[in-house]
Protein backbone atom coordinates (compact mmCIF):
# COMPACT_ATOMS: atom_id res chain seq x y z
CA UNK A 1 0.00 0.00 0.00
CA UNK A 2 1.66 3.18 -0.86
CA UNK A 3 -1.15 5.67 0.45
CA UNK A 4 -4.17 5.56 3.36
CA UNK A 5 -6.75 3.51 1.45
CA UNK A 6 -9.14 1.20 3.07
CA UNK A 7 -7.39 -2.44 1.41
CA UNK A 8 -10.52 -4.41 1.84
CA UNK A 9 -11.63 -1.47 -1.10
CA UNK A 10 -8.90 -0.93 -3.12
CA UNK A 11 -8.65 -4.96 -3.97
CA UNK A 12 -12.59 -5.07 -4.98
CA UNK A 13 -13.06 -5.56 -8.53
CA UNK A 14 -12.99 -2.32 -10.52
CA UNK A 15 -16.12 -3.20 -12.70
CA UNK A 16 -16.33 0.13 -14.51
CA UNK A 17 -12.33 -0.61 -15.42
CA UNK A 18 -13.31 -3.22 -17.32
CA UNK A 19 -16.66 -2.15 -18.69
CA UNK A 20 -15.03 0.86 -20.53
CA UNK A 21 -11.95 -1.32 -21.89
CA UNK A 22 -14.95 -3.47 -23.16
CA UNK A 23 -16.70 -0.40 -24.67
CA UNK A 24 -13.14 0.67 -26.44
CA UNK A 25 -13.12 -2.81 -28.09
CA UNK A 26 -16.31 -2.97 -29.11
CA UNK A 27 -15.81 0.31 -31.03
CA UNK A 28 -12.66 -0.67 -31.62
CA UNK A 29 -13.37 -3.77 -33.17
CA UNK A 30 -16.31 -1.61 -35.49
CA UNK A 31 -13.84 0.54 -36.97
CA UNK A 32 -11.39 -2.48 -38.05
CA UNK A 33 -14.16 -3.96 -39.60
CA UNK A 34 -15.37 -0.61 -41.89
CA UNK A 35 -13.21 -1.56 -44.74
CA UNK A 36 -14.02 -5.12 -45.07
CA UNK A 37 -17.78 -5.63 -43.66
CA UNK A 38 -20.46 -4.13 -46.43
CA UNK A 39 -22.81 -3.79 -43.38
CA UNK A 40 -20.44 -1.33 -41.35
CA UNK A 41 -20.12 0.55 -44.30
CA UNK A 42 -23.91 0.69 -45.30
CA UNK A 43 -24.42 1.36 -41.45
CA UNK A 44 -21.57 4.34 -41.84
CA UNK A 45 -22.84 5.84 -44.56
CA UNK A 46 -26.77 5.74 -43.99
CA UNK A 47 -25.32 7.19 -40.26
CA UNK A 48 -23.74 10.48 -42.20
CA UNK A 49 -27.09 10.61 -44.44
CA UNK A 50 -29.78 10.44 -41.75
CA UNK A 51 -30.80 7.07 -43.25
CA UNK A 52 -30.72 4.68 -40.11
CA UNK A 53 -33.85 2.61 -39.41
CA UNK A 54 -34.27 4.83 -36.09
CA UNK A 55 -33.40 7.96 -34.03
CA UNK A 56 -31.91 5.70 -31.74
CA UNK A 57 -30.12 3.47 -33.51
CA UNK A 58 -28.53 6.90 -34.74
CA UNK A 59 -27.31 7.65 -31.91
CA UNK A 60 -26.04 4.55 -30.30
CA UNK A 61 -23.87 4.99 -32.96
CA UNK A 62 -22.89 8.82 -32.42
CA UNK A 63 -19.94 8.20 -29.83
CA UNK A 64 -18.34 6.21 -32.72
CA UNK A 65 -15.12 8.17 -33.67
CA UNK A 66 -16.12 9.72 -37.85
CA UNK A 67 -13.53 12.68 -38.22
CA UNK A 68 -13.08 13.01 -41.71
CA UNK A 69 -14.61 9.87 -42.78
CA UNK A 70 -15.67 9.16 -46.28
CA UNK A 71 -15.59 10.78 -49.42
CA UNK A 72 -18.28 13.08 -49.36
CA UNK A 73 -19.26 15.24 -52.28
CA UNK A 74 -22.25 17.65 -52.45
CA UNK A 75 -24.06 20.30 -54.88
CA UNK A 76 -26.24 22.77 -54.00
CA UNK A 77 -28.79 24.37 -56.30
CA UNK A 78 -30.95 26.79 -56.03
CA UNK A 79 -34.54 24.99 -56.53
CA UNK A 80 -35.44 21.85 -56.87
CA UNK A 81 -37.04 21.31 -60.75
CA UNK A 82 -33.47 23.03 -62.23
CA UNK A 83 -31.07 19.64 -62.50
CA UNK A 84 -28.54 21.39 -65.06
CA UNK A 85 -25.01 21.59 -64.22
CA UNK A 86 -25.13 25.30 -64.61
CA UNK A 87 -27.66 25.43 -62.01
CA UNK A 88 -25.14 24.30 -59.39
CA UNK A 89 -25.12 26.89 -56.90
CA UNK A 90 -22.20 25.71 -54.15
CA UNK A 91 -19.73 22.41 -54.90
CA UNK A 92 -17.53 21.27 -52.77
CA UNK A 93 -16.41 18.41 -50.25
CA UNK A 94 -17.27 17.83 -46.63
CA UNK A 95 -15.14 16.52 -43.88
CA UNK A 96 -18.09 14.42 -42.04
CA UNK A 97 -21.92 14.53 -42.06
CA UNK A 98 -22.02 16.58 -45.55
CA UNK A 99 -25.83 17.11 -44.54
CA UNK A 100 -24.06 19.87 -42.14
CA UNK A 101 -23.83 22.49 -45.11
CA UNK A 102 -27.62 22.98 -44.02
CA UNK A 103 -27.85 21.85 -40.99
CA UNK A 104 -24.70 23.37 -39.10
CA UNK A 105 -24.36 26.89 -37.76
CA UNK A 106 -23.78 30.01 -40.35
CA UNK A 107 -24.17 27.68 -42.95
CA UNK A 108 -28.27 27.88 -42.42
CA UNK A 109 -27.77 31.76 -43.36
CA UNK A 110 -25.72 31.24 -46.29
CA UNK A 111 -27.55 28.76 -47.92
CA UNK A 112 -30.86 28.89 -47.01
CA UNK A 113 -32.97 32.33 -47.86
CA UNK A 114 -36.34 33.20 -46.73
CA UNK A 115 -38.77 32.24 -49.05
CA UNK A 116 -36.41 30.41 -51.52
CA UNK A 117 -36.04 26.63 -51.86
CA UNK A 118 -32.55 24.75 -52.13
CA UNK A 119 -31.77 21.55 -52.66
CA UNK A 120 -28.69 19.68 -51.85
CA UNK A 121 -27.34 16.33 -53.32
CA UNK A 122 -25.25 14.46 -50.85
CA UNK A 123 -22.89 11.61 -52.38
CA UNK A 124 -20.72 9.49 -50.00
CA UNK A 125 -18.23 7.01 -50.93
CA UNK A 126 -15.86 4.64 -48.97
CA UNK A 127 -14.23 1.38 -50.97
CA UNK A 128 -16.86 1.12 -54.12
CA UNK A 129 -19.86 1.36 -51.23
CA UNK A 130 -21.80 4.76 -52.04
CA UNK A 131 -24.83 6.48 -51.09
CA UNK A 132 -26.71 9.56 -52.73
CA UNK A 133 -29.51 11.35 -51.15
CA UNK A 134 -31.29 14.28 -52.41
CA UNK A 135 -32.25 16.85 -50.12
CA UNK A 136 -35.12 19.48 -50.43
CA UNK A 137 -35.02 22.58 -47.87
CA UNK A 138 -38.87 24.54 -48.38
CA UNK A 139 -39.82 27.13 -46.49
CA UNK A 140 -42.66 27.77 -44.34
CA UNK A 141 -44.45 30.87 -43.19
CA UNK A 142 -42.83 31.60 -40.15
CA UNK A 143 -39.18 31.73 -41.35
CA UNK A 144 -38.64 27.90 -40.27
CA UNK A 145 -37.60 25.06 -43.30
CA UNK A 146 -38.90 21.71 -43.85
CA UNK A 147 -35.54 19.63 -44.33
CA UNK A 148 -36.91 16.48 -46.75
CA UNK A 149 -34.82 13.85 -48.04
CA UNK A 150 -34.99 10.84 -50.05
CA UNK A 151 -32.36 8.31 -51.54
CA UNK A 152 -31.53 8.59 -54.74
CA UNK A 153 -31.13 5.11 -56.68
CA UNK B 1 13.00 10.53 -9.04
CA UNK B 2 13.44 6.67 -10.37
CA UNK B 3 14.79 5.39 -6.87
CA UNK B 4 13.54 7.90 -4.75
CA UNK B 5 10.30 7.17 -2.60
CA UNK B 6 7.59 9.30 -3.78
CA UNK B 7 6.14 11.21 -0.39
CA UNK B 8 2.33 10.04 0.36
CA UNK B 9 1.14 13.63 -0.72
CA UNK B 10 2.40 13.32 -4.37
CA UNK B 11 0.77 9.83 -4.64
CA UNK B 12 -2.51 10.64 -2.86
CA UNK B 13 -2.77 13.86 -5.53
CA UNK B 14 -2.39 12.49 -8.58
CA UNK B 15 -5.07 11.15 -9.96
CA UNK B 16 -6.76 13.93 -8.59
CA UNK B 17 -4.45 16.02 -10.55
CA UNK B 18 -4.65 13.90 -13.70
CA UNK B 19 -8.81 14.38 -13.52
CA UNK B 20 -8.52 18.33 -13.48
CA UNK B 21 -6.33 18.51 -15.78
CA UNK B 22 -8.47 16.48 -18.35
CA UNK B 23 -11.47 18.88 -16.91
CA UNK B 24 -9.54 22.23 -17.47
CA UNK B 25 -8.77 21.07 -20.73
CA UNK B 26 -12.45 19.78 -22.08
CA UNK B 27 -13.80 23.03 -20.30
CA UNK B 28 -11.11 24.57 -22.53
CA UNK B 29 -12.06 22.90 -25.84
CA UNK B 30 -16.01 24.09 -24.81
CA UNK B 31 -15.36 27.52 -24.79
CA UNK B 32 -12.40 27.76 -27.38
CA UNK B 33 -15.48 28.35 -30.08
CA UNK B 34 -17.90 30.32 -27.58
CA UNK B 35 -18.13 33.04 -30.27
CA UNK B 36 -18.80 30.34 -32.99
CA UNK B 37 -21.69 28.87 -30.92
CA UNK B 38 -23.26 32.32 -30.16
CA UNK B 39 -23.12 32.88 -33.81
CA UNK B 40 -24.35 29.06 -34.07
CA UNK B 41 -27.22 29.77 -31.62
CA UNK B 42 -28.70 32.89 -32.93
CA UNK B 43 -28.87 31.36 -36.72
CA UNK B 44 -30.40 28.39 -35.22
CA UNK B 45 -33.31 30.53 -33.58
CA UNK B 46 -33.48 32.70 -36.97
CA UNK B 47 -33.92 29.80 -39.12
CA UNK B 48 -35.08 26.22 -37.15
CA UNK B 49 -34.98 23.43 -39.41
CA UNK B 50 -38.04 20.87 -39.35
CA UNK B 51 -36.09 17.17 -39.98
CA UNK B 52 -38.57 14.45 -40.00
CA UNK B 53 -35.65 12.35 -38.49
CA UNK B 54 -35.00 14.21 -35.24
CA UNK B 55 -37.73 14.24 -32.34
CA UNK B 56 -38.48 18.20 -31.98
CA UNK B 57 -36.27 18.71 -28.66
CA UNK B 58 -33.24 17.43 -30.30
CA UNK B 59 -33.94 20.56 -33.13
CA UNK B 60 -34.85 23.01 -30.46
CA UNK B 61 -32.12 26.01 -30.13
CA UNK B 62 -33.10 26.46 -26.10
CA UNK B 63 -32.49 22.83 -25.57
CA UNK B 64 -28.79 23.26 -27.25
CA UNK B 65 -28.02 26.27 -25.28
CA UNK B 66 -29.44 25.17 -22.16
CA UNK B 67 -27.39 21.76 -22.71
CA UNK B 68 -24.20 23.72 -23.48
CA UNK B 69 -24.19 26.02 -20.83
CA UNK B 70 -25.08 23.15 -18.19
CA UNK B 71 -21.95 20.97 -19.81
CA UNK B 72 -19.34 24.16 -19.08
CA UNK B 73 -20.93 24.55 -15.91
CA UNK B 74 -20.56 20.34 -14.98
CA UNK B 75 -16.89 20.68 -16.37
CA UNK B 76 -16.20 24.10 -14.26
CA UNK B 77 -17.45 22.27 -11.29
CA UNK B 78 -15.81 19.17 -11.58
CA UNK B 79 -12.62 20.92 -12.21
CA UNK B 80 -12.73 22.62 -9.04
CA UNK B 81 -14.19 20.80 -6.32
CA UNK B 82 -12.50 19.23 -3.45
CA UNK B 83 -15.29 16.67 -2.72
CA UNK B 84 -15.71 13.29 -4.21
CA UNK B 85 -19.41 13.16 -3.88
CA UNK B 86 -19.73 16.56 -6.46
CA UNK B 87 -17.18 15.09 -8.42
CA UNK B 88 -18.97 12.43 -9.44
CA UNK B 89 -21.75 14.17 -10.04
CA UNK B 90 -20.64 16.92 -12.04
CA UNK B 91 -18.96 14.59 -14.09
CA UNK B 92 -22.33 12.44 -14.51
CA UNK B 93 -23.94 15.80 -15.86
CA UNK B 94 -21.06 16.31 -18.03
CA UNK B 95 -21.52 12.78 -19.51
CA UNK B 96 -25.33 13.09 -19.93
CA UNK B 97 -25.40 16.72 -21.53
CA UNK B 98 -22.19 15.74 -23.62
CA UNK B 99 -24.42 12.53 -25.06
CA UNK B 100 -27.39 15.26 -25.77
CA UNK B 101 -25.18 17.48 -27.89
CA UNK B 102 -23.88 14.68 -29.54
CA UNK B 103 -27.35 13.75 -31.21
CA UNK B 104 -28.64 17.16 -31.78
CA UNK B 105 -29.64 18.64 -35.19
CA UNK B 106 -27.18 21.87 -34.70
CA UNK B 107 -23.99 20.02 -33.36
CA UNK B 108 -24.23 16.25 -34.03
CA UNK B 109 -21.40 16.97 -36.49
CA UNK B 110 -19.61 18.94 -34.32
CA UNK B 111 -16.76 16.34 -32.98
CA UNK B 112 -15.72 18.35 -30.08
CA UNK B 113 -18.46 17.08 -28.42
CA UNK B 114 -17.42 13.55 -29.40
CA UNK B 115 -14.11 13.74 -28.16
CA UNK B 116 -15.66 15.62 -25.09
CA UNK B 117 -17.88 12.32 -24.32
CA UNK B 118 -15.27 10.01 -24.61
CA UNK B 119 -12.94 12.03 -21.94
CA UNK B 120 -16.39 12.31 -19.69
CA UNK B 121 -17.10 9.17 -19.82
CA UNK B 122 -13.13 8.50 -18.69
CA UNK B 123 -14.04 11.30 -16.15
CA UNK B 124 -17.20 9.46 -14.37
CA UNK B 125 -15.27 6.40 -13.91
CA UNK B 126 -12.08 8.39 -12.31
CA UNK B 127 -14.19 10.33 -9.93
CA UNK B 128 -15.97 7.13 -8.74
CA UNK B 129 -12.83 5.22 -8.29
CA UNK B 130 -10.61 8.02 -6.13
CA UNK B 131 -11.86 7.77 -3.35
CA UNK B 132 -11.59 3.78 -3.31
CA UNK B 133 -8.73 3.14 -5.11
CA UNK B 134 -4.65 3.28 -4.41
CA UNK B 135 -3.65 6.44 -5.98
CA UNK B 136 -0.76 4.60 -7.71
CA UNK B 137 -3.15 1.60 -8.84
CA UNK B 138 -5.19 4.13 -10.18
CA UNK B 139 -3.18 7.13 -12.17
CA UNK B 140 -1.81 3.20 -14.08
CA UNK B 141 -5.32 2.52 -14.76
CA UNK B 142 -6.67 5.93 -15.83
CA UNK B 143 -3.10 6.51 -17.81
CA UNK B 144 -3.85 3.08 -19.64
CA UNK B 145 -7.67 3.65 -20.02
CA UNK B 146 -6.58 7.26 -21.67
CA UNK B 147 -4.17 5.66 -24.01
CA UNK B 148 -6.66 3.20 -25.48
CA UNK B 149 -9.30 6.10 -25.69
CA UNK B 150 -6.90 8.58 -28.02
CA UNK B 151 -5.24 5.55 -29.99
CA UNK B 152 -8.92 4.49 -30.41
CA UNK B 153 -10.24 7.85 -31.97
CA UNK B 154 -7.15 8.52 -33.82
CA UNK B 155 -7.87 4.63 -35.60
CA UNK B 156 -11.12 6.06 -36.33
CA UNK B 157 -10.12 9.12 -37.87
CA UNK B 158 -7.51 6.75 -40.14
CA UNK B 159 -9.78 3.65 -41.03
CA UNK B 160 -12.68 6.37 -42.36
CA UNK B 161 -9.50 7.38 -44.75
CA UNK B 162 -8.36 4.15 -45.95
CA UNK B 163 -9.67 4.96 -49.60
CA UNK B 164 -8.39 5.75 -52.71
CA UNK B 165 -9.77 9.31 -52.77
CA UNK B 166 -7.63 10.06 -49.12
CA UNK B 167 -5.08 8.09 -50.55
CA UNK B 168 -4.23 9.49 -53.82
CA UNK B 169 -4.89 12.83 -51.48
CA UNK B 170 -8.18 14.05 -54.00
CA UNK B 171 -9.95 14.68 -50.92
CA UNK B 172 -7.96 16.47 -48.34
CA UNK B 173 -7.04 18.53 -51.90
CA UNK B 174 -10.79 19.27 -52.21
CA UNK B 175 -11.40 19.73 -48.52
CA UNK B 176 -8.13 21.96 -47.93
CA UNK B 177 -5.98 22.89 -50.21
CA UNK B 178 -8.59 24.70 -52.63
CA UNK B 179 -9.69 27.55 -51.14
CA UNK B 180 -8.99 27.18 -47.18
CA UNK B 181 -7.85 30.45 -45.82
CA UNK B 182 -5.61 28.80 -43.18
CA UNK B 183 -1.62 29.60 -42.76
CA UNK B 184 0.09 26.70 -44.15
CA UNK B 185 -2.67 26.19 -47.74
CA UNK B 186 -2.29 30.13 -48.09
CA UNK B 187 1.49 29.67 -47.33
CA UNK B 188 1.30 26.62 -49.95
CA UNK B 189 -0.81 28.24 -52.49
CA UNK B 190 1.47 31.60 -53.13
CA UNK B 191 4.47 29.59 -53.30
CA UNK B 192 3.64 26.36 -55.63
CA UNK B 193 1.67 25.59 -59.09
CA UNK B 194 -1.23 24.40 -59.20
CA UNK B 195 0.87 21.27 -60.17
CA UNK B 196 2.99 21.01 -57.71
CA UNK B 197 0.25 21.71 -54.77
CA UNK B 198 -1.82 18.93 -56.13
CA UNK B 199 1.36 16.63 -55.54
CA UNK B 200 1.83 18.02 -51.88
CA UNK B 201 -1.74 17.35 -51.11
CA UNK B 202 -0.84 13.60 -51.85
CA UNK B 203 2.34 13.38 -49.46
CA UNK B 204 0.07 15.78 -46.98
CA UNK B 205 -3.40 12.84 -47.19
CA UNK B 206 -0.56 10.17 -47.05
CA UNK B 207 1.30 11.69 -43.86
CA UNK B 208 -2.17 12.24 -41.90
CA UNK B 209 -3.48 8.75 -42.95
CA UNK B 210 0.36 7.02 -41.85
CA UNK B 211 0.72 8.97 -38.66
CA UNK B 212 -3.24 8.41 -37.87
CA UNK B 213 -2.99 4.53 -38.54
CA UNK B 214 0.37 3.64 -36.94
CA UNK B 215 -0.89 6.09 -33.30
CA UNK B 216 -4.69 4.38 -33.53
CA UNK B 217 -2.26 0.84 -33.48
CA UNK B 218 0.66 1.71 -31.34
CA UNK B 219 0.00 4.17 -29.05
CA UNK B 220 -1.77 2.04 -26.19
CA UNK B 221 1.00 -0.21 -26.43
CA UNK B 222 3.42 2.67 -25.70
CA UNK B 223 4.99 3.42 -21.81
CA UNK B 224 2.63 5.91 -20.13
CA UNK B 225 4.49 9.07 -20.38
CA UNK B 226 6.27 8.57 -23.56
CA UNK B 227 2.28 7.99 -25.04
CA UNK B 228 1.25 11.24 -23.36
CA UNK B 229 4.24 12.74 -24.86
CA UNK B 230 3.39 10.96 -28.69
CA UNK B 231 -0.13 11.83 -28.32
CA UNK B 232 -0.13 15.69 -26.99
CA UNK B 233 2.53 15.89 -29.84
CA UNK B 234 0.54 14.36 -32.61
CA UNK B 235 -3.01 16.12 -31.53
CA UNK B 236 -1.54 19.65 -31.33
CA UNK B 237 -0.06 19.18 -34.63
CA UNK B 238 -2.97 17.72 -36.26
CA UNK B 239 -4.64 21.30 -35.52
CA UNK B 240 -1.30 23.42 -35.89
CA UNK B 241 -1.37 22.26 -39.78
CA UNK B 242 -5.02 22.13 -40.48
CA UNK B 243 -7.44 23.98 -38.27
CA UNK B 244 -6.88 26.35 -35.09
CA UNK B 245 -10.95 25.61 -34.80
CA UNK B 246 -9.52 21.93 -34.05
CA UNK B 247 -8.34 22.71 -31.16
CA UNK B 248 -12.04 22.22 -29.70
CA UNK B 249 -11.67 18.57 -30.84
CA UNK B 250 -8.53 17.87 -29.93
CA UNK B 251 -7.78 19.67 -25.75
CA UNK B 252 -9.84 17.25 -24.58
CA UNK B 253 -7.62 14.62 -25.65
CA UNK B 254 -4.71 16.53 -25.20
CA UNK B 255 -6.15 16.62 -21.51
CA UNK B 256 -6.90 12.86 -21.04
CA UNK B 257 -3.65 12.17 -22.72
CA UNK B 258 -1.49 14.16 -19.68
CA UNK B 259 -3.07 11.58 -17.46
CA UNK B 260 0.60 9.53 -18.39
CA UNK B 261 2.39 12.15 -17.22
CA UNK B 262 1.41 11.77 -13.79
CA UNK B 263 2.18 7.34 -13.73
CA UNK B 264 5.10 7.01 -11.33
CA UNK B 265 7.90 5.70 -12.78
CA UNK B 266 9.22 1.98 -11.24
CA UNK B 267 12.19 1.93 -9.68
CA UNK B 268 15.06 -0.06 -11.80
Amino acid sequence: MTDDKDPSLTHKLDAGFFALLTVILVVTVWLLALPFSKTIQHATLNRFHFQTRSFAVWATQQPIPAMYNLYNRHDIRPSPWDKTPNSIWERGTANHFPLRLFTFGDNRVIFLRPGQIRTIDIRSSYRGESLHTHWTATPKEDGAFDLVGEVVP
Amino acid sequence: MSGAEPSTFELASRPVQAYRIAQWATLAALVWKIGAFTSMYQCYVRIPLDQEFFPAAFESPAVLLITYVVCVICFGTAALTANSRRRILASTGSLFTLSILCIHQGSHNDMTFATAWWTSLWSVWVASRIPLDTSESLIRKAAFVSRCVVSMILLGGAVGKWTTEYWSGQALYEIYFVDRDFWIFNLLRDNLDAESLRTFATFYSRKVIVVESVCGFGLWLLPARWAAGVAIFVLTSIALFSNFYLFSVLLSLIGLAASGFFVIRRAV
